[in-house]
């Protein structure tokens, strides 16, 4: 045989081919039965592959507090927190204010600088200051998870405490998400707004993840059917290898990326597909969180995915859980420094009492305040290779004892 | 890996000596060619000076285009030469050099002698130096006078400078920027009782060393050259033998075969990265090295069957190419070997992204270039260019919605009767490749219309690109393409008229052996035709 009569090979030759020229019906009929055996253990095989399900992962290219940019007086109305630029100027003589005034934009870094030294100290330790107070959400729409299971406000919940709820600009009601109840006003975490810092920490958040500093992989194992299945299982992972972009700052998809070494940054839920929407069980989530001098962690406490997965690959939704109040102080303030906070826009004694005043889920047990706070995350996610080395530390499935589903 | 190689080489050998026997000893005699005065290739002067003086010497400046002609740069290089501004480079790239080999760090394992004083001549010590190496650069020992020239030299310069390894170094620069170096330069003898001559010893060694190994002959080959090894069938095979079994041999495999497949095209290669953002330089180079691990790892390790490169599933990847093929790679840095499964359409080397990429256009594939490239490089087949009015707009715009995928858009060029003739030897080729996008992607659509891969290659059909590559597997005239292109690399010429039978007679070696080419070098290195001067050539005698 020939490799050139591969396309076109009959049956009636491959028998020729081995048979010569002699007819041996016995011998045919044995070789009929071994194929089939073949062929049935082959099918077995196959249809043991299906059965395993195939794996679809994703790397995060996006991933930013979900919140709502409505209309300043809508969302804000007792107007944008007051920034350490204002303290600092409120604090001056009134000639000193007054000149400021005069020169415009030159005035920045002379409050800029004030503001620092105002409140460096304020921010490493905010609790020892007066709590100046924060402007704070006051609308009603805001993007997330009923994270409670409640659709009334400060219902008693198991291991929550009585709080607003939102309702979600597509009118899904009882969403909780008082984290962006406590940034949402300061003007660093908004597009739009009068201070010059507009629409800074979603620059900043996104820079740092683009430039590798912490990536996030999700991987959903076990799918048999993409639109529909109810029984995943659902990684997400932090890497230490950079999601890729290209030179205009689009995510290239099919990168191949490994999980992280820490198994303690490796998070494994179980989940569901309805009509092509994934959803997890809440979970302890522990994912890396590196901006800058930053170095912390997203650690949601009942964590939970919500995403969109589409055929061309890509994903996006949210991932929404109750934040650690010390944690995401630590990370997403005090580590940052003083110079980001006041770019910004925020006074980190206020945001530090308005975090533990808003706070929502996981009450200590001994002095029953609650420790952590409802937020989300939208994420956006396109296809990648989620790689895991031979000698991965393997991390348990954590289901979080504490929610009830 | 080491095991393996002497295992095929024991082969290669046992193969050769039991059809010496038989086979060998009927080659058609030939009355010889040309001699050839090649210019020494960029990566020829690299792994020269790597070789004579050590992989840490840096070899700086920019390099003279080389020319291909007749399909090969082997053969272009004897028709380059060196103009005003590369002789400047030439130059200062070797005092460069020179200043490196003699300085504190080297000159202990370069200057085998210690001078009598550091501040002045010493014709003793220069001489072990420069005869040492003047043997080395120049691939023949120096003659006697030639050797007093350069010392005389070294020793002017020492006195000049108070420095004797000052000496050394401009006599070492001058010998780099010598024709004897630069160029390769034969020397023509008789044969007794015969009209045809044949190369010196020194002129085998040369071509042996630029052919196996892409470099110049070490000192071991040099000496067998002096002690008239190389002009005894015995001598000359254990030597070859010697070559081949050498971990060098890769790297004249990969000569070959880059020169062969037009891989300097990846000088200039590039791609609009607007439409295809995953490509980047390292893509390009990851490209040209997977073929080139694919062909080394089939041909050599595994001793396999040259026509298996156009179905073998088996390469090699990086996380970077990963990305182009999207598929998973594991290991975050360097190469890992990959298997492309059975029901993946992707087999052998046309599927490769440094096939499919190279020869397409910067935003677009192309069935016409890949087409072309099939019948030129891999069948040795010439297509004829394209006249010069032209008019290439059906096929250029992408967006015609008319003319959504490249076969609507050839097939509508093509009823052009002017282009028909060669568009008909060229496409039907080419488009089994179209489900691989202008960078090698994977797809099944274009414009949202499904695309349709059967194509034909000299009669015989196929649905797509495995098709043809098992149609390439069996063409004839793919083992004719790479016999006559390794002769004329390893003669640094095309074949002559008189040359035919015995090109059609090492063709049918390659057949009997199995396609495998490491047989194929052996028959060529100890060949007596690679050696033959014909008689009207060159100095009389």
């Amino acid at each position: 045989m020939t490799f050139g009569q591969r396309e076109t090979m009959s049956c009636g030759s491959i028998r020729g081919y081995y048979l010569r020229s002699r007819c041996q019906p016995r011998l045919y009929n044995l070789r009929l039965l071994i194929a089939s055996a073949i062929f049935l253990s082959m099918t077995g095989i196959s249809a043991q592959a299906d059965s395993a399900g195939k794996t679809l992962g994703f790397v995060v290219s996006d991933i930013y507090f979900a919140n709502y940019e409505g209309p300043v007086e809508q969302v804000c109305p007792d107007g944008v927190a007051v920034t350490q630029r204002e303290y600092a100027l409120q604090s001056l003589p009134e000639a000193d204010r007054d000149h400021l005034k005069s020169i415009g934009r030159e005035a920045t870094s002379t409050l800029h600088n004030a503001a620092t030294k105002m409140f460096k100290a304020e921010c490493l330790k905010p609790d020892e200051v007066a709590d100046p107070g924060l402007r704070t959400v006051g609308g009603s729409i805001a993007f997330g998870l009923n994270l409670d299971g409640s659709t009334s406000a400060n219902a008693a919940r198991p291991n929550t405490c009585p709080h607003q709820k939102f309702e979600s600009p597509t009118g899904e009601p009882g969403v909780d998400n008082q984290l962006f109840r406590v940034i949402g006003c300061i003007v660093g975490f908004r597009k739009t707004g009068h201070f010059e810092a507009n629409g800074d920490a979603e620059d900043n958040y996104r820079t740092g993840y683009r430039s590798g500093e912490h990536t996030v992989l999700i991987e959903v194992t076990g799918v048999k059917n993409a639109r529909n299945d109810n029984d995943v299982q659902v990684g997400i992972y932090s890497s230490s290898d950079p999601a890729p972009f290209d030179a205009t700052g689009r995510p290239l998809p099919g990168a191949s990326l490994q999980v992280h070494d820490n198994p303690h940054f490796h998070n494994l839920a179980h989940g569901k597909i309805v009509d092509g929407v994934l959803t997890t069980d809440p979970i302890d989530l522990h994912l890396q969180f590196i901006l800058g001098v930053s170095h912390s962690e997203y650690y949601l406490r009942g964590a939970r995915l919500r995403m969109t997965l589409r055929p061309d690959g890509t994903a996006s939704g949210l991932l929404a859980g109750y934040y650690d109040v010390d944690t995401f102080y630590d990370g997403h303030v005090r580590r940052m420094g003083i110079a980001v906070p006041e770019e910004y826009g925020l006074r980190c004694a206020g945001v530090y009492n308005a975090l533990n005043r808003f706070a929502d889920g996981y009450p200590d047990p001994k002095t029953g305040r609650c420790t952590a706070i409802s937020s989300a995350f939208r994420i956006d996610a396109i296809h990648a290779f989620v790689i895991h080395p031979k000698d991965e530390k393997k991390t348990t499935a954590q289901a979080d004892p504490l929610v009830q589903r | 890996m080491l095991r393996s190689r002497w295992t095929h080489t024991l082969l290669v050998a046992a193969t050769g000596l039991a059809l010496a026997s038989c086979g060998a000893s009927d080659a058609p005699r030939t009355k010889g060619g040309p001699i050839v005065t090649n210019r020494l290739t960029e990566g020829q002067y690299r792994q020269s000076i790597a070789d004579i003086f050590g992989a840490d010497i840096r070899v700086l400046g920019s390099f003279e285009p080389e020319v291909r002609a007749s399909g090969l740069l082997a053969i272009g290089s004897a028709a380059g030469t060196i103009t005003p501004s590369g002789f400047e480079q030439y130059e200062g790239r070797a005092r460069a050099i020179a200043e490196q080999v003699v300085d504190e760090k080297h000159r202990q394992a370069t200057v085998a002698c210690q001078p009598s004083s550091p501040d002045k001549a010493d014709p003793v010590c220069a001489t072990q130096f420069i005869g040492k190496f003047g043997r080395l650069l120049f691939r023949h020992p120096l003659a006697p006078s030639e050797l007093q020239n350069w010392v005389g030299a070294a020793g002017d310069a020492a006195t000049a400078s108070h420095s004797f390894y000052t000496g050394l170094k401009f006599a070492l620069a001058g010998m780099l920027t010598s024709p004897k170096f630069l160029f390769r330069q034969e020397t023509v003898e008789p044969v007794s009782g015969s009209q045809t001559r044949r190369l010196d010893a020194f002129s085998i060694a040369t071509r042996l060393s630029f052919f196996l190994w892409n470099t110049t002959p070490d000192d071991e080959l040099l000496t067998a050259a002096a002690n008239g090894e190389l002009h005894s069938k015995r001598g000359l095979a254990r030597q070859v033998d010697r070559m081949l079994a050498s971990s060098r041999m890769e790297a004249g495999v990969r000569a070959f075969f880059s020169d062969f497949l037009e891989f300097d095209a990846f000088d200039t290669f590039v791609k609009d990265p607007i439409i295809y953002p995953k490509f980047t330089q390292r893509v390009a180079d990851d490209a040209k090295e997977q073929t080139l691990r694919t062909i080394t790892d089939l041909l050599i390790e595994r001793h396999g069957d040259y026509r298996d490169l156009f179905t073998t599933r088996h390469t090699f990847m990086t996380r970077t190419l990963g990305m182009v093929y999207d598929v998973p790679v594991t290991s975050a840095k360097g190469w890992e070997p990959f298997e492309f499964s059975h029901d993946d359409p992707r087999e052998g080397l046309l599927s490769q992204v440094s096939f499919v990429a190279l020869h397409a256009h910067p935003g677009r594939s192309s069935p016409t270039l890949r087409g072309k490239a099939v019948r030129e490089l891999l069948l040795c087949q010439h297509v004829p260019a394209p006249p010069a009015n032209v008019n290439f707009t059906v096929v250029q715009d992408t967006s015609n919605p008319q003319y959504k995928t490249a076969r609507a858009r050839v097939t509508a060029h093509r009823t052009d009767a002017i282009c028909a003739g060669c568009h008909k030897i060229m496409d039907p080729i080419g488009l089994a490749l179209e489900n691989f996008d202008g960078l090698g992607q994977l797809r099944t659509q274009e414009n949202g219309v499904d695309i349709d891969a059967s194509g034909e290659l000299d009669g015989v059909a196929f649905k797509d690109a495995a098709g043809l590559g098992t149609a390439l597997h069996d063409n004839p005239a793919v083992s004719t393409c790479l016999v006559d292109s390794v002769y004329r690399y390893a003669a640094g010429r095309a074949a002559n008229r008189d040359e035919t039978e015995w090109v059609r007679w090492l063709n049918e070696r390659f057949v009997a052996n199995g396609y495998r080419l490491p047989e194929l070098l052996r028959a060529v290195a100890t060949s007596e035709a690679l050696f033959s001067i014909a008689p009207d050539v060159g100095p009389k005698p």
